[in-house]
């Protein structure tokens, strides 16, 4: 060990000295010698950018570079603190912390990465406009042109949460873009017309507009460009009036009167710290040069969905093929470096695609088949999945949800107050129950705290519905049991992102897949506590029923069921906990609630809304379990001399 | 001897390590050529139960069936109502092999003209004791009230009245081996089968419950199997005796006769003890 730290120093002394005799040759060490860290952008346009930036300065300037992960608050916030020197792809007018952070002198934004500026605004599939012969689509909209068209086309956008409207699909909440669209389409008046539907991910976004537009379906969201999604498929812009500096400012800040605009042109540029700034002028002479044209840009971007090339990969073919195009962003000598780096063509170039394997493992990745057969499925049987999710919303999810609702505060509060007491006979909890949730509405939390009750609930009663009959009849058969076992692992295991999207693209956006993901977390306690519960029942008990002629349903509701309650009481409380651990991962597929507010708390580094936000979800969870486990013990004080068995 | 009611025709249980598999064929064919527990359970891996038992038992009689801890004597009675088919052989009551009968025949037999009592008492915790006795009769689908109504007689009979609401685990041994006996004289069946029904019991309470059979035996005239470890009890219960030795009957006959003209050195052995004692 000692020898092994001791190799290890001297090693690294050597690299000390021979980094400045590298660098000896240029003008100035690259920052001072010190790696310079930039973000890592998780969107197409940004991660190709990053990894040319990061190319160019790591052979033509000798930089040490490392590419650093995190949610974009947190980036942009390192960034301030010179924690990060580069976010190499930054929109105008998109994040407060940057703009703040500017102002404050310590970032600044340098360049015009993407000639003529980015472009966003809402859009709809073209073929909703123009149709699309070959996929025999017909223009279910011709004359949508401008927003003003949109209320009389709000049928074609229907959404199935709130029927009498059309659904707007907006950016998650926490984005600057979800303000100015909502700001948007209350000045416009269009919030009598469509719900203003957060998506909850970036990912859930593109999922949604995925689905619609490979299943050939109307769906109006709102996006940007240069971006994969934009490559890939063919929008239509929806028009806005002309765009106006001061309205605008309005619109994005909300202060002072709004009055109409066209979306902003966002200037795309690198952010670097202002640190890193003074002390590499050559550097920002580059970011100042460092330009694409747009039709370059979509096209790697196109390539990189396509083909799922990594920003790393791009990077490297784009400095092979379009030497042109960066040879002129850098003076003669650098630019001679980056050249001589270069691995000689005919190299394998996908560097990122295809991570450094080991010889003895064929590649049996099936990654691509399973993203195939998703998108088939999609296209060959999604009218199927959105009828269960239409049934499931219209048979259970608004229902409970209008109940919820309709029940004013005081009447919730009564009624928690007289459960608790009925739980559990005990006057503290009676008061103390309440008191909690009072609390949670006390903080403002009301609405979402009776949405969150309500996916709860609604996930609870199908988890019950599926879990219990299943749980009695694996009990019976030994073959079922081998089988769930696994299955069970696997829905208690996998990490619920992995089936959030896939879930999305069959069901929608919204509650429904919300719900069903919650379930699968939330079934498998249920189904196992039923199946030991059964089976832990006294067999000379049930020998006794067999013996007066029982049926098999009297056995089961007369002795088996009955005395197996207290397991299957449990199974009901572990599944109402774990629907409610699930609640902020449902609001990343566009679930309201609770989840929501801790989901928007992380992405604005809002520490305060999130843990208001996750204090209620506490209380709730409390709540819920202490009154579930009170209804789980037996009802009667038992005696102690219960079990004498001879035997 | 009166007319017979139960008649028990040669009948074999084995227990195999799979239920109907080629191991229990085997070993009844092995039972049947004379071998015994022991080597036909080194033989096949089968656990013998029964290894050819005939009997027949009077009707309106107590018939005890008698033998040590693993003689056979519960799987013997359970085969009475089907809780256990055989592995080979026959059963009959009142003429009609219930081997034959279906499932609803079967819970009709259960329902209306078998029922039993068990050592552990078997009655459910999570239902009070008018209740419990009344289980039978609910089960058959009679109304919750006129079966609430014959159960509290029971209940009498066995002298629980008061004790109506009061649930099983607040009852002692002996008051809940009551309630078991309630429960499965209320569905008046002819045939009243009891494994080790006392057994559980303090010897005093014991005592107390067989001079309660005896009282009730003389009124109701059922045909009683009665299954005991218990020389004694049998000898003081039973009009009839079968004693059971690994699964093969030792000596039957009237407790006169197993009492003056014991069959073997065996059953010898009880007697000898039981004057002894
Ligand atoms: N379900 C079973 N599986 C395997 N073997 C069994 C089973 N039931 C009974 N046996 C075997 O059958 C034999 C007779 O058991 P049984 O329970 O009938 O004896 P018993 O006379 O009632 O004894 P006890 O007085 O202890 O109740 C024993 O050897 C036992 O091991
Ligand atoms: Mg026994």
């Amino acid at each position: 060990m000692g020898k092994l730290l001791r190799t290890l120093a001297l090693a690294s002394m050597c690299l000390a000295f021979m980094l400045p005799l590298a660098a000896k040759g240029q003008a100035a060490p690259c920052n001072a010698g010190q790696a310079v860290r930039l973000a890592d952008l998780n969107w197409e346009s940004a991660s190709f950018t990053t990894h040319v930036v990061r190319r160019i300065l790591a052979s033509g300037y000798g930089c040490a570079t490392e590419i650093v992960p995190g949610a974009s608050a947190a980036i942009e916030s390192a960034l301030a603190q010179d924690d990060l020197q580069i976010i190499a792809e930054i929109w105008s007018g998109r994040s407060s912390i940057i703009e703040e952070a500017i102002r404050q002198g310590k970032i600044e934004v340098v360049g015009d990465t993407l000639a003529g500026g980015a472009e966003q605004g809402w859009y709809v599939p073209d073929f909703l406009v123009h149709g699309d012969a070959e996929r025999g689509i017909e223009a279910l909209a011709p004359d949508l042109r401008n927003w003003r068209d949109l209320p009389r086309y709000k049928s074609l956008f229907t959404d199935p949460e709130d029927p009498g409207k059309g659904r707007f699909l907006n950016c998650p909440s926490g984005w600057v873009c979800e303000a100015t669209n909502s700001r948007l389409l209350r000045l416009h008046g269009l919030e009598e017309h469509y719900t203003n539907f957060r998506a909850g991910t970036g990912a859930a976004l593109d999922a949604a507009i995925n689905s619609a537009y490979d299943r050939g379906r109307p769906i109006l969201f709102y996006y940007w460009q240069p971006a994969g999604l934009m490559a890939k498929y063919k929008f239509h812009r929806i028009e806005q009036d002309p765009f106006e500096q001061k309205c605008w400012d309005a619109i994005v800040s909300g202060d002072g009167d709004l009055c109409s605009s066209d979306f902003l042109r966002a200037r795309l540029s690198v952010a670097v710290s202002a640190p890193f700034a003074d002390r590499n002028p050559d550097l920002v002479a580059f970011f100042e040069k460092l330009q694409f044209e747009p039709a370059l840009m979509n096209r790697m971007i196109l390539e990189m969905t396509e083909a799922r090339r990594s920003g790393e990969a791009m990077a490297d073919r784009f400095l092979r093929e379009h030497p042109d195009v960066w040879r002129a962003w850098l003076p003669q000598e650098v630019g001679a470096r980056v050249a001589a780096a270069l691995a000689p063509a005919g190299m394998p170039e996908i560097a990122g695609a295809a991570p450094a394997g080991h010889g003895i493992f064929p590649d049996w990745s099936a990654s691509d088949l399973v993203n195939r057969q998703l998108m088939g499925m999609v296209k060959e049987y999604g009218g199927v999945f959105r009828r269960v999710s239409d049934f499931m919303l219209a048979g259970v999810l608004l229902p409970v949800e209008r109940l919820m609702l309709a029940i004013p505060p005081w009447g919730f509060l009564l009624l928690v107050a007289a459960l608790s007491w009925h739980a559990t006979r005990k006057p503290v909890a009676a008061v103390l129950y309440p008191a909690c949730l009072y609390l949670v509405g006390a903080m403002g939390l009301w609405d979402k705290l009776m949405q969150t009750f309500a996916l709860v609930l609604a996930s609870t009663l199908v988890s019950i519905v599926i879990g219990i009959p299943l749980g009695i009849v694996a009990a019976r058969s030994r073959v079922l049991r081998r089988v769930l076992a696994p299955v069970l692992d696997v829905m208690q295991t996998l990490p619920s992102f992995v089936y959030l999207i896939p879930v999305l693209m069959l069901f929608g956006l919204g509650k429904v897949p919300a719900l069903f993901a919650t379930i699968i977390y939330a079934v498998p306690p249920l189904i196992r506590l039923t199946t030991l519960g059964l089976r832990q029942v006294d067999p000379d008990v049930v020998e006794a029923a067999q013996a007066f002629g029982v049926t098999r349903w009297q056995m089961l509701t007369k002795v088996t069921l009955p005395l197996a309650r207290p397991s299957i009481m449990a199974g009901i409380n572990q599944t109402t906990m774990m629907a409610l651990a699930m609640v902020v991962v449902a609001s990343m597929i566009g679930a309201r609630g609770l989840g929501e507010d801790v989901l928007a708390g992380i992405q604005t580094l809002d520490v305060g809304r999130g843990l208001q936000a996750g204090v209620a979800i506490v209380i709730l969870a409390i709540v819920i379990d202490r009154i579930t486990q009170a209804y789980g013990r037996p009802r009667r004080q038992r005696a102690a001399t219960s079990e004498e068995k001879p035997r | 001897m009166s007319e017979a009611k139960i008649e028990i025709r040669d009948v074999y249980k084995v227990f195999g390590p799979r239920e109907g598999g080629p191991q229990e064929a085997r070993a009844v064919e092995l039972l049947r050529q004379g071998c015994d527990k022991a080597s036909v359970q080194a033989e096949t891996g089968c656990n013998v139960g029964l290894a050819g038992v005939s009997a027949t038992l009077a009707a309106g009689q107590i018939s005890c069936i008698m033998g040590l801890s693993g003689s056979g004597k519960s799987t013997l009675v359970r085969h009475l109502n089907r809780l256990i088919d055989p592995s080979a052989g026959q059963i009959l009551i009142d003429g009609s092999n219930i081997l034959d009968l279906s499932m609803a025949d079967l819970r009709e037999l259960r329902r209306h003209r078998v029922s039993m009592v068990f050592q552990n008492f078997g009655l459910l915790p999570h239902v009070n004791v008018i209740d419990n006795v009344a289980f039978g009769l609910d089960v058959r689908g009679e109304s919750q009230a006129q079966a609430r109504k014959k159960a509290a007689v029971w209940l009498e009979r066995v002298g629980l009245l008061g004790y109506e609401n009061n649930y099983p685990d607040e009852l002692s041994g002996g008051m809940r081996q009551r309630v078991g006996l309630a429960r499965a004289l209320a569905i008046d069946a002819d045939v009243l089968l009891m494994d080790e029904a006392f057994s559980a019991l303090d010897p005093l309470i014991r005592r107390d419950m067989q001079d309660q059979m005896l009282a009730l035996q003389q009124r109701l005239q059922k045909t009683i199997v009665f299954i005991t470890h218990d020389i004694d009890e049998a000898l003081r219960l039973g009009r009839y005796i079968v004693i059971l030795r690994d699964g093969k009957v030792e000596q039957m006959g009237s407790p006169d006769d197993i009492r003056n003209h014991p069959a073997n050195e065996y059953v010898e052995r009880f007697m000898v003890r039981r004057s002894a004692a």
